[in-house]
């Protein structure tokens, strides 16, 4: 499959779409901007001459990503004007109450998560959302590999305390 | 080995990620040996598991279907072409009507011996604008739809926005005279820019039958029409032309066989093509409008339309047609930016050295000025002694070019203006002691690219005025509220602009809010300075929305303006938009002429562009221009701040305009010079002393500065040399020439309300002086000159580099008070990377 087949690009759209804009909107604070910066990725992508090979693909997106997502917050930053985007959307599932448990339960997790410093959140969500290996991850971010596994941890360490200690769900908010 | 249960180790044991078997194995050696870390272990992978479903359960968010669609186009062209929007696909087939001109041109049978320069500028509405202005009147309307006339012409291409058609640029329209060549270089669609529809040419043919004129003596309004409706075919006829193989002949077509002479033009902001003829200064003609210039089709053999694209990523280009005469003498014709709907033809042979030809300033009988986007070449003094100018203190080039580095792309070559480059930064000229609004500074060296060249440094200053001092201002904000401006860099950032501007007003200022979009409203009448609370709640009430089909916003906010004026004080109309400013008036031509007429009677416009890029950007210059006031592009707080208050004064209060320059060299000391920048704002050496031709205006503590570089004569260069004359005899230097100036800088400029211009002459001496004993000031300068040198790949960057720019600039940076030069500098930086 090269860069000019469209049903690879519609294959890569289908499966990476969705975290990277997740993944930049945590970074941009915003999910218009998320959205263009994603597309910007997926234009690039498109403009490479050759694709990169399969293993190589997800880290590329992400850095890309990334980037642009980082070079629009610079920019933004210097606006004094800054929206805060709702970044978490309410889970969509079923009403069980079992799963209206469940429900809370993830809820809370996201919150928590939303709670970490920035640095553990993005490394969490290449993780856990991208599925990317602690070595992708380092060459996306700049660090180490140790730092990365430092920082996975930690923060999940924060949040499987802080779920264990708060059981009602009720999280304090971390004035960001 | 103990290792702790706080080691992270262990969540890289629990997700997989421990790679290496030795350590694993110790890992598991231990596990197998505490409970308290296997629990531990799981619940890390239960939390991650956990993490995952949350992480699963936000829900999706898309891109768009447009963003998708761009995607996938992205995916099947070469290029990723895409577009503000995408109905913008077909305007770019009318932009082919240049090449009305070569069918034109080419069918002059004549034997008139006037030479004369061809310009065509091409813009044209496109179908996304016309669908949303329906509340604009049909008077004012610009023809939308150029319906195809019902002539027999061989329809080969059908009319401008039919659905569907594939703008093919004819591969060229070869003709075998002397210097041919393909004529369309780079096969890049053209860009339309999105304004009226009009097709101007400038300089025109002749009627056949004319009896021939000697050169010396033109008629300037020889009347040759064109049939507006006629103009769609005119592709066909190109079509024709180059199907016939005869190049841009159009014989053949019978549809032309009755007014072959069709071509005439004037200026694009006074022509407007409409549906039932053309209309040019108040008179609508049926047949087509007269054009000033005469051509010699002898002399003009072949047109070029030359394209080049300017940003495949922002999928912008702009086009140049070439007049290339008998002789091999090119001349710029028309400039045309805008989208690019389609991939391009495969590229097409360029002469090499086509983009060297010097320019017709100076040169021959035309009186014409007209846009380049080439760099302004090496002149020999000999044959140019004369170098004029106008001044500009617009700053949005630097904006602009800011903004592609911050978003790490390059910057298209043709938005960067190295005057405005130079022109962003404060310098350290004195000012004025005498009775003059502005002083006059002057400074040589050695050319830091090349030290064989010598750099002149010419610096105006105007009077500074203290805030105290400032006459009262009457301001009224034309604000674009349309749909597009509700980007997080548009419309908020203009409130943010706003209030900037509030903190800045006394009791004495007023100020308005007049907003266009769907409608017109003025959201704010005019109200004191000081009821802050009224204006900031009328400020934060601004909301986007609507189309852009204004309804005399402009002449509401001139209505607003006038009401209120302020004798004596500063009158203006601040535009603010992204590009759309459909303020009303959609033909331009009526814009810029109520703009001028308003100018005239003290009420100024300046303009403020915001999240715009490169679109519209000459069209914002020239109102602001014509408006006499300034135009700057804000792309973040910080400029905002710079504009709307620390240069406030500059902002609002002109102290002197139609600022014009001309420079006469000596040649015992100039072997040749060249103008760095202000390409766009060249003008004949005529027009110095012709106080009906405008120029720049100067604010209030402007520094302006303009850049010559010079050989000394003995040195080589770079241009073709010129056949000495036949009927006149060589230079002969006065006296005045052996001593020891390089030149002398003649000024002019007017009052602000004056009528008639002053001169100013000041002899500048010659200097030898090494570029590390320049002024920091001067160096750094230098520096953002060779910056925007290398950025536009200027033939004459010698051996400027990015790296080079970058260690004057550190040179040059001096106190830097506001931070403005560190910006710059880091600026190069990002160039330097996006570079490798």
């Amino acid at each position: 499959m090269t860069v000019k087949d469209p049903d690879w690009i519609q294959s890569v759209l289908a499966r990476y779409e969705q975290p990277l804009i997740r993944y930049a909107a945590h970074i941009t604070r915003d999910f218009e901007r998320a959205r263009e910066v994603v597309q910007d990725t997926f234009l690039k992508l498109c403009r490479r001459k050759s694709s990169p090979e399969d293993d190589h693909l997800a880290p590329w997106l992400y850095t890309v990503c990334r980037n642009g997502a980082l070079d629009v917050r610079r920019k933004e930053k210097r606006m004094t004007t800054i929206e805060e985007a709702p970044l978490r959307q309410v889970p969509v599932m079923p009403e069980a109450s079992a799963a209206l448990e469940r429900n809370e339960r993830l809820a809370q997790v996201l919150d928590i998560l939303g709670t970490l410093p920035a640095n553990q959140q993005e490394v969490l969500r290449l993780k856990f959302q991208g599925n990317l290996s602690y070595r992708e991850i380092s060459r996306i971010v700049n660090l180490s590999v140790s730092n990365v596994g430092f920082l996975i941890h930690t923060g999940l360490k924060t949040i499987r305390e802080t779920i264990r200690t708060r059981p009602d769900n009720k999280v304090a908010r971390r004035g960001k | 080995m103990k290792i702790d249960a706080n080691d992270p180790r262990w969540t890289a044991y629990a997700l997989g990620e421990i790679k290496d078997a030795g350590e694993r194995a110790e890992l598991e050696k231990i596990l197998q040996e505490s409970e308290e870390i296997r629990r531990m272990v799981q619940e890390i992978r239960r939390t991650a598991d956990l993490l995952n479903d949350s992480l699963k359960s936000e829900s999706p968010v898309f891109l768009t279907k447009a963003q998708r669609n761009r995607i996938e186009s992205g995916v099947t062209n070469k290029r990723a072409w895409f577009f503000f929007r995408p109905v913008w696909a077909l305007s770019g087939v009318a932009a082919l009507l240049l090449l009305i001109l070569s069918v034109w041109m080419h069918e002059l049978k004549t034997d008139q011996t006037v030479s004369g320069t061809l310009t065509a500028d091409l813009r044209t509405e496109d179908a996304v604008t016309k669908s949303e202005s329906t509340g604009v009147e049909p008077s004012e309307m610009d023809v939308k739809k150029r319906a195809p006339a019902p002539r027999t012409a061989p329809a080969a291409v059908p009319p401008a926005e039919t659905p569907g058609v594939s703008a093919t640029v004819p591969e060229n329209t070869t003709r075998g005279g002397p210097g041919s060549d393909a004529s369309i270089s780079k096969g890049k669609v053209p860009n339309v820019e999105l304004a009226t529809t009009s097709i101007i040419v400038e300089g025109k043919p002749v009627e056949p039958d004319t009896a021939p004129v000697p050169a010396a003596e033109q008629t300037p309004e020889s009347q040759l029409p064109l049939p507006a409706a006629e103009v769609p075919d005119a592709l066909a006829l190109a079509q024709a032309a180059k199907s016939t193989g005869e190049g841009a002949s159009i014989s053949g077509n019978e549809a032309w066989e009755a007014d072959q002479t069709k071509l005439a033009g004037i200026s694009a902001d006074q022509v407007d093509v409409q549906s039932d003829g053309v209309i040019s200064k108040e008179i609508r003609h049926q047949e087509g409008i007269p054009s000033p210039v005469k051509l010699n089709p002898e002399q003009v053999g072949e047109i070029k339309l030359v394209i080049e694209p300017v940003d495949a990523e922002m999928g912008r280009a702009s086009g140049q047609m070439q007049a290339v005469t008998g002789s091999g003498f090119v001349s710029g014709l028309a400039r045309g930016r805008g989208p690019f709907p389609v991939p391009p033809p495969p590229p097409l042979p360029r002469r090499p050295d086509e983009r060297r030809m010097p320019p017709l300033q100076g040169d021959g009988p035309n009186t014409e000025s007209y846009d380049f986007v080439v760099d302004n070449p090496f002149l020999e003094t000999e044959q140019n002694p004369l170098s004029t100018f106008s001044i500009d203190v617009d700053t949005a080039s630097y904006s602009n070019v800011r903004r592609f580095l911050e978003g790490t792309s390059l910057p298209p070559k043709d938005a960067v203006r190295i005057e405005e480059l130079v022109n962003y930064f404060d310098y350290d000229y004195r000012g004025p002691d005498d009775e003059h609004p502005f002083a006059a500074r002057f400074e040589m060296a050695e050319a830091p690219w090349n030290p064989e060249h010598k750099l002149l440094r010419i610096g105006l200053k105007a009077l500074e005025m203290d805030a105290k001092e400032r006459p009262a201002s009457n301001l009224v904000f034309l604000i674009d509220v349309s749909g597009s401006m509700g980007d997080r860099n548009k419309l908020p950032l203009v409130q943010d602009s706003l209030r900037i501007l509030v903190d800045q007003l006394t009791a004495s200022d007023h100020v308005a809010i007049v907003t266009y979009a769907g409608t017109t409203r003025v959201l704010l009448s005019s109200t004191a300075g000081d009821e802050k609370w009224k204006i900031h709640r009328a400020i934060d009430s601004l909301r986007s929305g609507g189309s852009t089909a204004g309804a005399s916003g402009i002449r509401l906010a001139y209505e607003t303006a006038q009401r209120n004026f302020i004798k004596g004080g500063a009158n203006r109309v601040i535009l603010a938009t992204d590009g759309d400013f459909n303020v009303g008036i959609t033909s331009r031509g009526d814009l810029t002429r109520l703009i001028e007429e308003k100018a005239e009677s003290g009420v100024f416009l300046s303009a403020l562009g915001y999240g715009m890029g490169n679109y519209k950007d000459d069209t914002l210059e020239l109102l602001a221009d014509k408006g006499r006031g300034n135009y700057a592009y804000i792309d973040t707080i910080q400029e905002a701040k710079k504009v709307l208050a620390e240069k406030i004064n500059a902002t609002l209060i002109s102290v002197a305009r139609d600022v014009k320059i001309q420079v006469e060299f000596n040649p015992a000391h100039v072997g040749a010079y060249r103008l760095i920048g202000y390409e766009n704002r060249v003008m004949p050496k005529e027009d110095f002393n012709d106080d009906a031709k405008k120029a720049g205006v100067i604010g209030a503590g402007h520094a302006v500065t303009a850049l010559y570089e010079i050989i000394p004569p003995g040195k080589p260069v770079p241009v073709s040399g010129v056949d000495p004359l036949k009927y006149q005899k060589p230079l002969e230097t006065t006296r005045a020439a052996s001593g020891d100036e390089v030149g002398t800088v003649k000024i002019r400029y007017k009052d602000p309300e004056g009528e008639t211009s002053r001169l100013l002459e000041f002899p500048v001496k010659d200097s030898d002086g090494k570029f590390s004993r320049a002024s920091r000031d001067f160096r750094f300068a230098a520096s953002v000159a060779a910056f925007g040198m290398v950025l536009r790949d200027s033939p004459y960057k010698g051996g400027a580099t990015l790296e080079d720019a970058l260690s004057w600039a550190k040179d040059g940076k001096g106190p830097d008070r506001y931070g403005y030069r560190e910006e710059f500098i880091r600026l190069i930086h990002r160039a330097i990377s996006i570079k490798k």
